[in-house]
């Protein structure tokens, strides 16, 4: 490990400039739960860690007109624990609830598992199926990225130096869209994804026709991606049985994965193809639920 | 699709190996305030062996396990043990312990006999007093009879004592013999969900029913059933050392050598069989090892009565047990088209 100095910010815009004064060599700090393992074991680490930890404009969650707003620095725990997150994407809560163990979630942000750019975030594959949109901070002002193009690769995204992850927006248009998310691991409690997959989809539960379907994955490519033909396969179609399976396996198709100690590429497709098929199946039924709850 | 299964395993287990020399020694001071030190050399790694024995040497004396301080594993001041290895310390050690507190107790004994009118021969040691046996209130207490032991007859009640369990040599024709002093028996039933699609396996619930010999602390029996059958979970589902072409641990941390954690374990119910073994420190025997012997096997059973297949390399990962469907299927499609 490399010594470093810490700076701390006071509000988001102090958070910038010291992000400004200090990149490229600076790193930000929120819960630390990656970045202090990778400082652990990196000889060439930052010069300075700009801790954003107490930066309160950017905990809130709330809803805006543009829709529902989740800080940068809200927890995993505050997630599992908002209102409003467990009324409107469930999905959301439980993959919060299946990052990490309770310290872990109790430290971990919802912006700093994005920022990590790991394929196997918990966060992503729901995030992505929701249409989510990055709101990034610098000094030339502010600019959203869709979720969709935030990821570059391992561990890459399009954020500068200079540029801090605000806010993740969920575009008003999908408020309330019935979402699933499954993990799949090697055990249950602690684990990496070996495939997780999230679905959302708008069902008229009288003809079963969908629409706006979105399926994600992750932990099966380079980054956590999007499964376009699967959607297209279901898109303004009723969502039977079949047509759910047949996405799975179109979804399949559509996913890179590895094969490494953890599992071999083609088990890791084979689950792509259940967990998308079940991960339809959990938004369906939430689809359901929420008409006869209405 | 999820399927159910249930799976039985029984085992039995060696308890106090006589191939070698295998012994423990103690020493049971008895104290002029009525409470005994113990001198073990046996280290307490977690599993209770040390409340074990202060209990044996408390009920060898008659006073409570409170009143037992126990010095151990340091071999400045303890005696050498053979080790807290191969399930025999509440046999082996417990015996050793059982033998020094009867030693320390006969000193007591004689020093109270003359002093209450009998023979040695009729008196026990209760309740924190040395008493005439069916004449209760005829008693001193344990602490009067340790000062005037010391102060008066000049003999301290120390007593100290080495068990080894008898070394019986096996035929070297026949290979029979006795090559361990007791054996523990054992049945586990394993209840698992086996997910057809992904091979997933849940472990529901595990009913565990050991013979461990008269169960000395009950609690601590189920504390070491549970333990035990976690690591036999962990056997059976996902632990696995795995090197690459070299020689290397690929897996050397814990975030890739894969446990149970609390979310995986099963429900556990725990039943501990009556019994009485002549040769143990008040009936006991043992318990540590033999609890996760037959976890791995109960839930490869029922694996088997779940989804039909059989997996015969451990762990048996999602994976695995997915591969061992598929391969079932493919068999039986074989079979409908060559019908």
């Amino acid at each position: 490990m490399r010594a470093f100095d810490v700076v701390t910010a006071k509000d988001s815009r102090h958070a910038v400039a010291l992000l400004a004064e200090h990149a490229p060599t600076a790193k930000v700090i929120a819960g630390g739960t990656d970045l202090l393992a990778d400082l652990k074991f990196s000889s060439h680490g930052p010069a300075m860690v700009v801790d954003i930890s107490r930066v309160e404009d950017l905990k809130a969650i709330t809803i805006t007109d543009e829709g529902l707003s989740i800080g940068a620095l809200v927890t995993h725990t505050a997630i599992m624990r908002s209102p409003i997150i467990n009324d409107m994407f469930p999905a959301l809560v439980h993959a919060a609830h299946t990052i990490g163990a309770v310290q872990t979630r109790n430290l971990g942000t919802l912006g700093g598992n994005l920022v990590t750019g790991v394929p196997s975030m918990d966060s992503g594959p729901t995030l992505m199926a929701l249409e989510a949109i990055i709101v990034i901070l610098s000094p030339a002002g502010r600019r959203q990225v869709p979720m969709a193009e935030f990821f570059l690769g391992p561990r890459k995204t399009v954020l500068k130096p200079d540029e801090l992850l605000a806010e993740i927006l969920i575009p008003k248009q999908n408020l309330g869209k019935p979402t699933h998310f499954l993990k799949f691991g090697l055990r249950k409690g602690q684990a990496l994804a070996l495939v997780s997959a999230a679905a959302s989809v708008w069902v008229d539960v009288d003809t079963q026709i969908c629409s706006a379907p979105r399926i994600s994955l992750g932990a099966v490519a380079p980054t956590v991606i999007r499964a376009p033909k699967a959607e297209a396969h279901l898109d303004g179609r009723p969502l039977t049985a079949d047509a759910m399976a047949e996405a799975g396996r179109i979804a399949a198709s559509e996913a890179k994965p590895i094969s490494d100690f953890r599992a071999s590429a083609g088990y890791r497709r084979e689950l792509v193809a259940v967990l998308t098929k079940r991960a339809l199946e959990g938004a369906y039924e939430l689809a359901k639920t929420k008409r006869r709850g209405a | 699709m999820k399927r159910r299964g249930r799976g039985i395993a029984c085992m039995w287990y060696p308890i106090g190996f006589t191939a070698s020399a295998n012994p423990s020694a103690a020493v049971v001071k008895v104290n002029e305030d009525g409470t005994a030190t113990l001198l073990t050399g046996t280290v307490e790694t977690g599993q209770g062996s040390l409340t074990v024995l202060a209990q044996i040497a408390a009920q060898a004396l008659g006073i409570a396990t409170d009143d037992v301080h126990v010095v151990s594993a340091d071999t400045d001041t303890t005696p050498m043990d053979t080790g807290a290895i191969a399930s025999r310390t509440t046999y082996v050690t417990g015996n050793a312990v059982m033998l020094a507190a009867e030693n320390a107790k006969k000193i007591l004994f004689e020093v109270a006999a003359p002093l209450l009118g009998v023979e040695p021969a009729h008196l026990e040691a209760k309740d924190h007093k040395i008493q005439v046996k069916g004449f209760p209130q005829r008693n001193m207490h344990i602490g009067d009879v340790a000062e005037h032991a010391r102060g008066v007859k000049g003999t301290p009640p120390i007593g100290s004592a080495t068990f080894n369990p008898a070394v019986l040599k096996l035929d070297p024709e026949t290979g029979q013999g006795k090559p361990f002093a007791t054996y523990v028996y054992a049945t586990q039933i394993a209840e698992v969900d086996v997910d057809d699609e992904t091979g997933e396996v849940e472990v529901l619930r595990i009913v565990a029913s050991h013979d461990c010999g008269a169960p000395i602390n009950p609690m601590l029996v189920e504390g070491q059933v549970e333990g035990g059958i976690s690591m036999g979970v962990g056997f059976a589902l996902q632990e696995e050392m795995l090197f690459d072409s070299s020689g290397r641990l690929i897996n050397p941390n814990l975030t890739n050598y894969i446990m149970p954690t609390s979310l995986d374990m099963p429900s556990v119910e725990v039943d501990i069989v009556d019994s009485y073994d002549e040769t143990g420190p008040f009936g006991a025997k043992g318990v540590g090892e033999p609890t996760c012997v037959s976890t791995a096997a109960a839930i490869l059973n029922a694996i088997h009565n779940a989804v039909g297949v059989r997996v015969t390399s451990l762990p048996a990962t999602a994976e695995k047990v997915f591969a061992a469907i598929q391969a079932k299927r493919a068999q039986e499609a074989k079979l409908v088209t060559a019908g």
